[in-house]
């Protein structure tokens, strides 16, 4: 891999839809790919 | 946290609300960049790559980008304003020798201009009917039952979609993105950095080869209809470049399906067909799940949904987990190479071609 290259290490997303009780701060935590980057 | 030197934080209708500095509060503040984005329904995509081009200029190694919304029961989004000057237009301001077109000539809201979208390539190139259209949502409904984060995950019928609420002729509401809430986030890494990491990491990152924005050109037509096929095209023809492949290497692609007949139009301006062959590409049967070239596996934005801030992010996070080999039920098998595609109105267009990892 070239040094200039740029990667995805992490993705991830909630489930879309209606969530009334969550906001957006608890919908972005959600949203946090650490798992998929390879962190706990 | 730490090991993240900026953040890119995408929101549209809390554009003004910090909401980067606001989620640094629940995950860590570690005095790094924060960006925050807000870039029509290319929103997500641009804060990708706001994080992006922190790491190509050295001033980051890694970055978060994400995107949110709260979008439940926003309904129309812009336009459908009724005119209270009684037909009588009268020249002010810098632009006043332009009348605005919304409600005089056309509609600025998203539904009328995508549905006139549409019905334009039909006239331009034949083989359009309501029923083809309402075909390409049949196609995607169905893809969203095999996945679980979609907001709508129902197979619908085409005498269901076709007999259902008409929103502007001849998109009736199941072809139509589903307002929603939602979130999607993304750690991107420089290829320096990834390479001091696990070899599961390794094997596991996505490569970008590419990454496009771009607005509209001006184009005479725009002035009464937006043109959301021009830039489309730039953008497409720019990445191609940019990843060094051209459409028939695709696995896979997400695009922008706000309505069903922007899907058609978006066949032929990523150039998955030849010009004026996208009705013909799509009764080929190719973007289906076991076609050629499958289009929104995830169910797209008329069943998965569209949080605008998310979109952007939530379509690479589709492509990239079929690269990884992680899409479960609906994996495209062997997947190598799939490309992502946004565009808002006003205008944005975000185009990014991923790659599997060789490691």
């Amino acid at each position: 891999m070239a040094s200039d290259d740029l990667w995805v290490l992490g993705i991830h997303m909630t489930k879309f839809g209606k969530h009334p009780d969550k906001d957006m701060v608890d919908l972005a935590s959600e949203s946090g790919p650490w798992p998929t980057a390879g962190w706990p | 946290m730490t090991d993240m030197g900026v953040i890119a934080a995408g929101s549209l209708m809390a554009a003004s609300a910090g909401i980067g500095q606001q989620l640094q509060k629940q995950l860590g503040q570690t005095g790094v960049p924060v960006y925050n984005v807000a870039n029509a329904c290319a929103t997500g995509a641009t804060a990708l790559r706001v994080a992006m081009m922190a790491i190509k200029s050295g001033e980051a190694d890694m970055g978060l980008a994400f995107g949110v919304e709260k979008l439940s029961g926003a309904g129309l989004l812009t336009g459908g304003s009724r005119k209270d000057d009684s037909g009588v237009f009268t020249p002010s301001g810098r632009y006043g020798a332009v009348a605005p077109t919304d409600g005089r000539i056309g509609t600025e809201i998203m539904p009328g201009v995508f549905a006139q979208i549409g019905m334009e390539y039909g006239h331009r190139y034949g083989g359009t009917s309501f029923e083809l259209f309402a075909r390409i949502s049949e196609k995607n409904h169905a893809h969203s039952t095999l996945n679980p984060l979609a907001a709508y995950s129902k197979r619908m019928t085409l005498d269901e979609i076709m007999g259902d609420f008409m929103v502007a002729y001849p998109n009736t509401r199941p072809m139509c993105s589903a307002n929603c809430d939602g979130a999607a986030a993304a750690v991107v890494v420089s290829g320096a950095t990834l390479a001091t990491l696990s070899l599961e990491q390794r094997r596991r990152a996505v490569k970008i080869s590419a990454s496009v924005l771009t607005t509209d050109p001006w184009e005479e037509s725009c002035q009464i209809l937006p043109d959301v096929n021009t830039l489309t095209r730039n953008a497409a023809t720019l990445a191609y470049e940019q990843a060094g492949i051209g459409p028939s290497d695709l696995d896979l692609v997400e695009l922008h399906d706000c309505f069903a007949t922007a899907e058609l139009v978006h066949y032929d301006n990523l150039m998955l067909c030849e010009q004026g062959g996208a009705v013909d590409f799509f009764e080929s049967g190719a973007t289906w799940r076991d076609g050629t070239l499958p289009v929104n596996v995830s169910g797209g934005l008329e069943s998965k949904g569209h949080p605008i801030g998310a979109t952007g992010i939530a379509n690479v996070w589709e492509v990239a987990t079929h690269l990884r080999g992680e899409a479960g039920p609906r994996q495209i098998d062997g997947a190598k190479v799939g490309l992502t595609h946004v565009i808002g109105l006003g205008s944005a267009c975000g185009v990014h071609i991923l790659e599997k990892s060789a490691a």
